[in-house]
């Protein structure tokens, strides 16, 4: 017979395996590894068909140039959290964090290299100012926005519908409609022209 | 059509108006690969700057067409003309 103790400790174990199992994202990895042997010219569509196939939120009309870095999540839901909207264009080695839902609109375009974050974590006392406990914020960016080379947006933030966010800007707060933005931390420099059409 | 001077005036007011300086200022063979403060992002308020100013809405051909001073003036004169 066996010690209460063990099977507890059995069925924690097969927990923790199904855990870091869901973790990989296998069906998500396996996008990635299907994408990385076909040639570049024609994986552009071919990776939006196989995340799709995967479980992505795509839209069937959207372009990826290069693998996605999807990062982070707990398995439950992290599929679920990206969605991007009709006639997207997303960059080579862009990285998406999806600890909280990230929301990519219609006509969005992402530059190489962007990054996106949801994941924050509380400040804490001098011992110790990363508290571990992790904060998983929204990032949302607006109908025909376009984000710049290098761009990152960190947890939290929204970015209005027809924004240009320049490269290597460091959004750290909301961006109104229209507006051109850039630097570190990112201002808004200019209102576009053409909002409506 | 309209008077090409007239067209050439306006313009070159609006680039002043747009790149921020003075019409003196402007080259005289203005174009975008020549002259540094005609980025990308002016080009575009300087579009919308134009079908302002003229009470067009110019296409995204033409807003591409328009690469510099002599190409605009030609585009511009060719629709104040059909609107008339």
């Amino acid at each position: 017979m066996t010690a209460p103790g063990v099977v507890q400790s059995r069925s924690r174990a097969a927990y923790y395996l199904a855990h870091a199992l869901g973790d990989l994202h296998l069906a998500y990895r396996l996008a990635n590894l299907a994408c990385s042997v076909v040639p570049g010219f024609a994986s552009g569509v071919l990776r939006t068909r196989l995340y799709r196939l995967a479980g992505i939120g795509i839209h069937p009309t959207t372009y990826i140039t290069g693998n996605l870095e999807l990062v982070g999540g707990e398995s439950d839901g992290f599929y679920g959290r990206l969605t991007v909207g009709p006639g997207g264009v997303i960059g080579n080695h862009v990285t998406i964090n999806l600890d909280a839902e990230v929301r990519l609109e219609q006509n969005v375009s992402l530059g190489p290299f962007v990054k996106i974050y949801t994941a924050t974590h509380p400040i804490g006392p001098g011992s110790n100012r990363r508290v571990g406990q992790v904060l998983a914020k929204p990032v949302r960016v607006g109908r025909g926005s376009w984000i710049g080379l290098g761009a990152m947006i960190l947890p939290g933030v929204t970015i209005g519908n027809g924004c240009i966010v320049a490269a290597g800007a460091v959004v750290t707060t909301d961006m109104p409609d229209n507006s051109y933005v850039e630097g570190n931390p990112a201002k808004v420099v200019d209102q576009l022209p053409w909002g409506n059409r | 059509m309209r008077d090409e001077l007239e067209v050439t005036e306006q313009v070159r007011s609006i680039m002043a108006e747009t790149f921020g300086l003075d019409e003196d200022e402007l080259p005289e063979d203005l174009t975008q690969t020549t002259f540094s403060a005609w980025t990308s992002l002016k080009h575009m308020l300087l579009m919308a700057g134009l079908e302002e100013r003229f009470s067009i809405e110019l296409s995204m051909d033409e807003m591409l067409a328009m690469k510099s001073q002599a190409d605009i003036v030609r585009i511009l004169r060719s629709r104040v003309t059909a609107a008339v």
